[in-house]
């Protein structure tokens, strides 16, 4: 019984990661991200409940068990493309982790900017529920989902494009309704429910930055052809609705963190409104993630607001970008060590088959902020 | 004595605006008419002072304007508020400013780089009486008294290599919380902040080191110097690249060697740690690195309609804020060191203190402490704070309100600019343009 000894590792750690105070479904990124086949009703119940997640997500993940590991990965993914993406930045998508003394669990993931309410939480927000869309639309497209497949809407006729060629839809187009009513049901209607109930900001701001993310893979979907005819030429074509790559989700979406976030009035009866008087009229866009504070400098550490600085962070000296010395290492300045990295040079292919290089080695000089 | 004596309790600021040559008093303006008499570019403009700073009875340290409004320590005009800023007599206080004096008084042999006053006082260089000249310069050692006399027609390049040096660190600093506001060694705080071997502390070395060789190397070239001219060692030399060289290549070899021999006079013999003599000696001789290291070839074509045909090339240095940008970026990544002793050689030497580190270089800079972050006044470190300071809302470095503010926040003011706009241009050649105010916001930190 190998799968339940998995199990039960399993579980212990989903236990060890479950959060103090609030709940923190990105937890389940820490999870493992294997299925379970022979399993009872009543420990499916047992390990959701194990989770940190909300009232709302526990009783989704007793009914959709098999959507759990997708859910993880969506989580995972949205991590490390953030991660990614704010790799030059002073804040790069960490945050300090407590161990208390007296127990032994860890605050949940990125805990403490998912509930500051500030630029960063927002990103995260988009991310992570695009993160969702992204891994269960997969996961139906692969066929790992049983209550999901491919979406059906593409399925015949043929059509004409613009040069007056013949294509037809043909194989699997990814299915991202299913994965947007997903992820609505998995993050949104808690949010709702708990915005009736205490009718705070932060819940809106939530939502609307859920919807952020998910419509940004809307917005992206596009068709992706293949030809069939006789040395490839396109007498046969057929087309599939595809989502984007998850990384040039990213892009978008840090975009957005860059040049269209806006800072929302820390009071509101029912929907968002914008901070700046003048523009309280204009609707937010689609395209527009919202905070309410405005976000601290990252540059010093700050255990309690799980801030790590930028000590120690490497830097770049010719650089006039955020990852600069300058600028990375808040004017402190920056140190300087020598590094010997050795790569692989001169490859020559040796017939037949192999590739012969020699190791190079150069020096280079890595700095890092005082 | 390294200090003036501390009895007022008075000590005047320069501005951040004017040069800090002074030109303030009649001696300095005198200066500057002599030097511009003599066919050299006035640097010198008479500016009023913008205000004194004072240690009131609470010990703390205000700056009181010409129209007699006290308002914090703060360096620019700007940000000095109209309104009084009452202060009550508080005898700890006032116990702790006379600590303070003695402290300073006592404290006479570690001046830090006090020749740097020459370009402050703004002294009068009298040629015919070169002993006397040196005797009064204020803040040479008696090595340099010496030296001075010696080459009493270097002097007025010496004095204005000061002035540039110290402008140009105000120009590499105007962003950060430390903006080069307090080497005036006439007054106590240019020794206080210099005293430690901070970051700063090299960069100010290095800085006015280069600074004096630039100048004379400059005034070599122009031919204002009698002991000097051009660089003439490469004129015989043939290059073979379809170019000869010719002109002017500027001597620098003979301005650091002066400045080396001038400003490292300032370092031997006096009683300071050894170790604070070994940064030291360093610093200069890494402002004088950059300026040899930098050297570049600049060409001219002399064909028919500018073609090359002929050609000729000099040796030329770079212009000094380009050596001033390079010095800061060398302040940036300088390197922590300590004194170590090595038993065979009885010699002390400097290691870095971290050794994952790279070891430094002749032309790195090099520091014995940790610098303070500036944001609190502590007049005892010579630190002014940076309350007051304006800041950049929008920035995301240093100067951005956060950080500069040390996030104490900051105050918003509007002000109101008289501006022309509409303007038009009428044939021919009038520009009419209508007067219209402009609003702009400052930020003042707290």
């Amino acid at each position: 019984m190998n799968d339940r000894r998995m199990l039960i590792a399993a579980t212990l750690f989903a236990l060890l990661v479950s959060p103090l105070h609030a709940y923190n479904w990105l937890t389940l990124a820490m999870a493992g991200a294997h299925s379970y086949p022979d399993i009872s009703q009543h420990e499916f119940d047992t390990i959701c409940q194990s989770f940190g997640l909300n009232p709302v997500q526990t009783t989704i993940c007793q009914q959709h068990p098999f959507a759990m590991p997708s859910v993880g990965k969506g989580a995972r993914d949205s991590v490390d493309e953030c991660r990614a993406q704010f790799r030059y930045e002073r804040w790069n998508c960490t945050e300090r982790f407590m161990i208390p003394s007296n127990t032994t669990k860890f605050a949940g993931l990125l805990d403490r900017t998912l509930n500051a309410g500030n630029r960063e939480t927002a990103f995260i927000s988009a991310i992570t529920s695009a993160g969702i869309v992204h891994a269960v639309t997969k996961g139906c497209s692969t066929g790992n989902l049983t209550e999901c497949g491919c979406d059906n809407r593409y399925t015949n006729g043929q059509m004409r494009g613009p040069n007056n060629e013949k294509w037809s839809w043909g194989g699997c187009s990814d299915n991202v309704d299913y994965g947007i009513k997903f992820a609505k049901q998995f993050l949104d209607r808690f949010e709702k429910d708990q915005f009736h109930a205490a009718k705070q900001v932060n819940h809106l701001m939530n939502l609307h930055n859920n919807m952020v993310g998910r419509e940004s893979i809307v917005k992206l979907m596009r068709r992706q052809c293949r030809c069939h005819g006789v040395s490839g030429s396109c007498e046969f074509k057929t087309c599939w609705q595809q989502m984007p790559k998850f990384n040039e989700i990213g892009e978008v979406l840090k975009q957005r963190y860059n040049h269209f976030a806006v800072q929302v009035a820390k009071r509101a009866k029912k929907r968002l409104r914008r901070k700046e008087r003048s523009e309280r009229k204009v609707p937010l866009r689609e395209n527009e993630i919202v905070f309410i504070n405005r976000s601290p400098n990252y540059c010093e550490r700050n255990d309690s607001l799980g801030i790590l600085g930028t000590q120690g962070r490497e830097c770049n000296q010719t650089s006039l970008q955020s990852d600069s010395c300058d600028l990375l290492c808040c004017g402190r300045g920056y140190n300087t060590r020598e590094e010997v990295r050795s790569f692989r040079c001169g490859c020559k292919f040796v017939w037949c088959c192999y590739v012969k290089c020699r190791t190079c080695e150069e020096t280079v000089q890595v700095h890092t902020c005082k | 004595m390294c200090f003036r004596p501390f009895t007022t309790g008075v000590i005047n600021l320069p501005t951040s605006r004017a040069p800090p040559g002074g030109c303030v008093d009649g001696t300095a303006r005198r200066a500057a008419e002599i030097y511009r008499q003599k066919g050299r570019p006035g640097v010198c403009r008479p500016f009023p002072p913008v205000g004194r700073a004072e240690f009131d009875h609470s010990g703390a340290f205000a700056i009181r304007r010409a129209d007699n409004a006290v308002c914090p320590p703060s360096y620019d005009r700007l940000s000095c508020p109209d309104r009084s800023v009452g202060v009550r007599p508080n005898l700890l206080a006032m116990l702790r400013l006379v600590l303070l004096a003695v402290l300073l008084l006592l404290c006479v042999q570690c001046r830090a780089i006090s020749w740097l006053a020459i370009g402050m006082s703004g002294a009068h260089i009298d040629h015919r009486r070169p002993l006397q000249t040196c005797q009064s310069l204020s803040g040479l050692t008696k090595r340099q008294v010496r030296f001075c006399r010696r080459n009493i027609e270097h002097m007025d390049s010496v004095v204005y290599g000061a002035v540039t040096a110290y402008q140009e660190c105000q120009h590499q600093f105007q962003k950060r919380r430390w903006n080069c506001t307090m080497i005036d060694p006439v007054s106590i705080f240019g020794d206080v902040v210099l005293k430690e071997g901070t970051r700063e502390a090299a960069f100010v070395h290095a800085i006015s080191s280069a600074g004096v060789a630039h100048r004379v190397t400059r005034d070599c070239s122009r031919g204002l110097l009698d002991k000097c001219g051009c660089d003439q060692s490469m004129v015989n030399r043939n290059p073979g690249n379809g170019f000869r060289w010719s002109g002017c290549s500027d001597n620098v070899h003979y301005g650091t060697a002066f400045s080396r021999t001038f400003v490292d006079a300032n370092e031997r013999g006096k009683m300071q740690s050894h170790e604070r003599m070994l940064m030291n000696l360093h610093n200069n001789r890494a402002g004088l690195q950059v300026l040899e290291k930098h050297i570049r070839t600049e060409c001219k074509c002399h064909g028919l309609s500018g073609s090359c045909e002929l050609k000729t090339c000099w040796r030329s240095m770079p212009s000094f804020r380009e050596v001033g940008a390079i010095i800061k970026d060398k302040f940036d990544g300088a390197t922590e060191v300590k004194l170590v002793k090595d038993s065979a050689e009885q010699r002390a030497r400097m290691v870095r203190v971290n050794p994952h580190f790279k070891r430094h270089t002749h032309t790195d800079l090099v520091y014995l402490v940790e610098s303070p972050d500036y944001c609190v006044a502590d007049p005892s470190r010579g630190v002014l704070g940076t309350s007051g300071r304006t800041c950049n809302e929008t920035s995301q470095g240093i100067d951005g309100c956060e950080l500069l503010c040390c996030h104490r926040g900051y105050i918003t003011k509007t002000q109101e600019t008289n501006d022309m706009c509409n303007c038009k241009f009428h044939y021919c050649c009038r520009v009419d343009c209508e007067p219209c105010v402009k609003r702009v916001d400052i930020h003042i930190c707290r």
